[in-house]
């Protein structure tokens, strides 16, 4: 790595001109058929894994560590097989969802922050994408299941009933050739086995707990006769109508109107003290993560780099991308003259090296920066953060 | 075409233009220029009006309506208006922020300012000369003087060339640089966008996000503009590189004298940016003030809620919303009178039928609302 | 080094020395000269390397096996119909007779002759006979003729090389002209739209109303009148089938560059008033070329089979050259179609592996130019 790296600055420090060999920037044939040598035994051995029939279910039943918790992501690795080389899209990730409580997940482009909830849910692409390692610990109430290890078959009958999920887009998550209430019904069909007209009547319940003013017309509508708002709104009230235990919200109001934004994120709110429910809150928007989160985890490049709850996050952000990621937001009425801003790209986590991750953007680095990475140091009981700056400030957690 | 506006255009454009000429006109060109040369005649009638010689751009009741509908013999009978009698004058090296949300034309603006689409009605008024009754070969030649940066630099860079050709061409076109410099040139200006030399023989699908913002941005100032709509330039982008690139925007405004239109519905990055803002709402201006006046005291209710949403990163200062009820009516039949008054949490009965004047409250604030006297 | 630098002998070593720890300082200086302090700064995020793009299709490409298997078609193709007739001990019109040897026939007469002197002696005449009729026709497969002899003696083996020769050629060149065609057409009429698209897309209409078959057996009839050297015949066959085939790439192409005129890019590229040949040849096209690949390569297929079926109907080839669909055409005789498969199989599957062949790598390539197809 850094023989490579020393040879690339050099020619270019020669003269200073476009005069790096032109195909440095790529992979040779050689190394390409490497990887794609490596990425096939890999795929397969996962595939071959998952297609073991007839799990027992002592194999996947595992105990959580703290029976309030919903969910508990244990040092998860999901890896994609790419034509690059594996990318460690999620590297050890360890954080867990309290009980009725709302968890956001921050972080840029690529840190792995939806590959996480996909993880949960079973829907990372494969073959390419593949749950390496790690466990991910699901309280069902009675009984907690290990996600990693369930066979899909098991995965299907939580998914969409104790796990629903709401993505970005409400224009291309609905199906356009069914009407609303058809896509409504399916979910208390499939999952609660019961008639159709209860079906009918519960997802008219469930319009109406989103607020939508005239739920038997929208019931009739098809998707592309509402607007975005309205969309987003039934792909709330699809996620609710099996009365999941947590919800994953996927960036759910990025791709609003800020007015109409407003109004989904309130209806997050109210339902969520409604229905009792958990949810996983996974968006760019520190905004957003401040009004609606009580946990934050912040993610970079894969990994957990600090986590918390919302106050200590955002009044003693201790991890210099945490900080740098609140100053480079301009706030309204927050006037200051030039915006900081965190020098450099958001890594794509292919082949990292073994120091911290965001040393190569951090003006706060220490000689201690180069050597492996830095584990979590636990400042609080909730507080956790990985990074040297902070060491011998440990209050001894319990937690983690 | 009257002597005034020829002797605005510098001559090494004119060359440009002449060298244009065996350009085949597209259709949608010819047709325009028709459109132009029957507007041609009105326009002693306009020069009556003073430009603010502050200015370097004035806009004055610009229209731009798409057919929506079209009989059977393909006569329009209803119309999107996407810009609706917009009027507004942007000073030398300010910046003019325009918010509202999707829909409410500011992309349309930002396009018809530029003549990248033809004007239904209404001038644009660049350094004096009214481009929308330029012929093709002049408004080309004044194309590098305004630029335009896109919202998304996936879909706005040629996926099939080099970086370097990509910022170099139009330079080469307009002969801004001698030939033989021009790579050098072009060096340069990526150097100054923060745009490493090797990336010169590399292609866009190469960059990320953000990367590939500076290299729209290397192209459009290549050119040596002096005015730039940039369309909503960070909303694609990852925080940390939006700072970046709001950063870079600003420096090279300091450096090269720019004078931008930032078009944004992220109203953080339009405050920190602008030294005016205008708020849209269904083609239609409904404030304008100065960026201090218009964020302490935001007088239109739209602006109010627009400004009310806003998450602030902030658990402890959770903000008093207005909630807006329902959502933006579409352009195609905008409401009658105040086009807001459908989800207007002051609505009285005028505003229904009345549509308020845009009237200027004093110190340049100018409003559209029956809230405040209309004489 | 002051040290060193005393004895002169070693100034030069040193100096090479200098030179080399310069520039491995150089990397600690390089962000100076870019803001933000980029370069050293991304070495994570530049430390990612890709394929380049033309690997990247090429990998696409290769992963899927059927893609290959067609390449391996084609490839044997062309090397067994140009480079396996050097080998051939025949050519493509030989008639194999039999030699002297083996084909006369002598036939023993016994002649009484009544001499002079009135003594009846008897004579031996020989009577040797070199029948051109004897040819070996219709042989089965041997050492000396593999796949065995036609109706006139000569090689199939051979012949079948020699047909693919015309076929693959004439494919090619029909496809080449058909894309020419097509992009002109497709070209002006997508870019320029309006009435130049509506003329265009209705002569593609008129076009593809044409029936073909019929059409070619009617030019055949009055080819055949007009006592056109049958040689040339063929071309004159291509011509008409290129006339009827490129509507097909002009659809293709107008509809690509209806999709990309809207793009960003292109905005982008009147913004900076880039001369209309410049925006058609270097912005667009190269952007429908992928397409055009994969358009190119299936309509191959088709014209092979057009060709065949012509050649079939007697209206291709001549008799005496040969080609795949005229070798096929002696199933017409119920007779060789029972008896002798080995005339008409080989150049049968000759067609079916280059369609096939030519099918597969046209998926192939589209799958791999495709971004959006899942990796």
């Amino acid at each position: 790595m850094l023989f490579k790296k020393q040879q690339k600055t050099s020619t270019q420090g020669e003269e200073n001109k476009p005069s790096r060999p032109k195909n440095s920037h790529y992979l040779t044939a050689k190394e390409s058929r490497e990887i794609a040598k490596s990425n096939a035994r890999e795929m397969r051995k996962y595939e071959k894994r998952k297609r073991v029939k007839n799990v027992d279910e002592s194999v996947y039943t595992c105990k959580m560590q703290d029976e309030n918790n919903i969910v508990e992501f244990d040092d998860l690795h999901t890896y994609f097989f790419t034509d690059a080389g594996v990318s460690k899209a999620v590297d050890g990730v360890t954080f867990s969802i309290p009980k009725g409580a709302t968890v956001g997940v921050v972080g840029e482009s690529g840190c792995g922050k939806s590959v996480t909830s996909l993880s949960l849910m079973q829907l990372v692409q494969a073959p390419q994408g593949q749950i390496v390692g790690g466990s991910i610990r699901f309280n069902m109430g009675d009984k907690a299941y290990d996600i990693t290890k369930m066979p899909t078959s098991e995965m299907r009958k939580i998914r969409g009933k104790n796990i629903a999920m709401i993505f970005q887009e409400p224009m291309t998550s609905l199906n356009p050739v069914f009407k609303i209430g058809y896509q409504l019904d399916e979910m208390s069909l499939l999952h609660n086995g019961c008639t159709k007209e209860e079906a009918k009547a519960h997802s008219i319940e469930m319009l109406k707990l989103v607020g939508i003013a005239a739920p038997e017309r929208v019931y009739d509508c098809y998707p592309h006769e509402l607007s975005g708002g309205m969309r987003q709104r039934v792909m709330i009230a699809i996620a609710l109508s099996c009365d999941p235990r947590l919800i994953i919200a996927d960036e759910p109001t990025t791709a609003l109107d800020v007015t109409i934004q407003a109004q989904i994120l309130d209806l997050l709110r109210e339902i969520k003290d409604k229905i009792d429910g958990s949810i996983m809150l996974i968006t760019h928007d520190l905004g957003v993560i401040a009004e609606m989160a009580d946990y934050v985890v912040v993610m970079y490049a894969g990994r957990v780099i600090e986590a918390g709850t919302t106050a200590e996050i955002f009044h003693n952000p201790l991890h210099p991308y945490t900080i740098g990621l609140q100053k480079s937001k301009p706030v309204v009425k927050r006037k200051v003259e030039r915006l900081y801003n965190i020098p450099g790209q958001v890594p794509n986590p292919i082949d990292m090296p073994d120091f911290c991750y965001f040393k190569d953007r951090c003006d706060r680095c220490i000689e201690k920066c180069n050597g492996e990475y830095p584990h979590f140091i636990q400042v609080s009981p909730t507080h956790r953060v990985s990074c040297y700056l902070y060491e011998g400030q440990e209050k001894g957690g319990s937690n983690e | 075409m009257s002597d005034e506006t020829l002797n605005t255009l510098p001559a090494d454009e004119e060359n440009a233009a002449a060298e244009n000429s065996s350009a085949l006109p597209s259709a949608v060109e010819e047709e325009e220029t028709a459109a132009l040369a029957q507007a041609e005649e009105e326009q002693p009638e306009e020069e009556a009006q003073p430009l603010d010689p502050n200015a370097l751009l004035e806009v004055r009741h610009l229209k731009k309506h798409f057919p929506a509908k079209k009989d059977f013999f393909g006569r329009p009978v209803s119309f999107l208006k996407a810009v609706d009698d917009v009027s507004f004058k942007i000073e030398k090296g300010t910046t003019l922020g325009i918010v509202g949300e999707s829909g409410c034309g500011k992309t349309t603006l930002g396009r018809t300012i530029l003549r990248l689409q033809p004007a239904t009605d209404g001038e644009v008024y660049f350094d004096g000369v009214d481009i929308n009754k330029l012929n093709t070969k002049q408004m080309n030649a004044l194309r590098p003087q305004m630029q335009i940066i896109f919202q998304d630099p996936y879909s706005s860079l040629s996926p099939r060339m080099p970086v370097g050709e990509i910022i170099g061409e139009a330079v080469a076109q307009h002969k801004l640089v001698p030939k033989t410099e021009l790579k050098e040139y072009v060096l340069e200006v990526m150097k100054s966008c923060g745009l490493p030399y090797h990336y010169y023989e590399r292609y866009p699908h190469e960059f990320s996000g953000g990367q590939r913002q500076r290299i729209c941005i290397a192209t459009a100032l290549a050119l040596k503009p002096r005015f730039v709509v940039c369309d909503e330039p960070v909303s694609a982008l990852d925080v940390s590189i939006q700072a970046q690139i709001i950063n870079l925007l600003k420096d090279m405004q300091e450096k090269m004298g720019l004078t931008y239109i930032f078009i944004s519905h992220d109203l953080s990055v339009v405050e920190h940016i602008s030294n005016k803002v205008g708020v849209m709402y269904l083609g239609s201006l409904v404030e304008y003030a100065s960026t201090g006046d218009i964020f302490d005291n935001p007088m239109h209710p739209y602006t109010e809620a627009l400004f009310s949403a806003v998450p602030i990163p902030d658990p402890d200062r959770h903000s008093k919303r207005i909630i807006l009820s329902g959502d933006i009516p579409s352009p195609i039949n905008a409401p009658a009178g105040c086009k807001f008054h459908t989800r207007c949490n002051h609505c009285m009965d005028i505003c229904r039928e009345v549509a308020p004047k845009f009237k200027d409250y004093g110190n340049g604030h100018m409003v559209a609302c029956h809230l405040y006297p209309q004489d | 080094m002051d040290e060193i630098n005393k004895e002169g002998a070693i100034v030069e070593e040193v100096y090479t020395l200098e030179t080399d720890s310069a520039l491995e300082e150089m990397p600690a200086e390089e962000p100076s000269h870019q803001p933000e302090g980029d370069g050293e700064m991304q070495s994570i995020a530049d430390n990612v390397r890709s394929l380049s793009p033309t690997r990247l299709v090429l990998k696409r490409f290769f992963r899927s096996k059927l893609s290959v298997i067609g390449l391996a078609m084609i490839i044997f193709l062309f090397a067994f119909c140009w480079i396996g007739p050097l080998f051939s001990p025949y050519t493509e019109t030989t008639v194999d007779r039999e030699t002297d040897r083996q084909n006369v026939v002598v036939t023993k007469i016994e002649v009484e002759y009544e001499l002079e002197d009135g003594t009846i002696e008897q004579f031996t005449v020989y009577k040797v006979q070199k029948s051109p009729m004897e040819i070996d026709s219709l042989a089965g497969a041997s050492g000396e003729h593999w796949m065995g002899t036609d109706k006139n003696g000569r090689d199939i083996l051979t012949r079948v090389m020699y047909g693919g020769r015309v076929s693959l050629t004439l494919s090619l060149l029909v496809v080449l002209l058909e894309t020419v065609i097509g992009v002109v057409l497709g070209g002006l009429a997508g870019y320029f739209g309006k009435w130049v698209d509506t003329l265009i897309m209705r002569i593609i209409d008129v076009f593809s109303c044409i029936p073909s078959l019929p059409l070619l057996l009617i030019i055949g009839s009055v080819l055949d009148g007009m006592k056109v050297d049958p040689n040339i015949r063929i071309y004159f066959m291509m011509i008409f089938l290129t006339l009827l085939g490129w509507t097909g790439v002009a659809r293709i192409v107008r509809g690509q560059i209806l999709t990309l005129r809207e793009q960003e890019f292109m905005v982008s590229a009147t913004a900076r008033g880039l001369s209309t040949p410049r925006k058609i040849f270097r912005h667009l096209i190269p952007n429908v070329i992928p397409q055009l690949i994969v358009s190119m390569t299936l309509g191959l297929g088709s014209v092979i089979l057009m060709e065949a079926s012509l050649s079939y109907m007697g209206l291709g080839v001549p008799l005496t050259s040969a080609s795949w669909g005229g070798m096929i055409n002696d199933v017409n005789d119920p007779f060789i179609l029972a008896n002798y498969s080995n005339l008409w199989v080989p150049p049968g599957i000759c067609i079916v592996l280059a369609v096939l062949g030519f099918n597969f790598v046209g998926d192939g390539l589209r799958d791999a130019f495709d971004p959006k197809a899942k990796r």
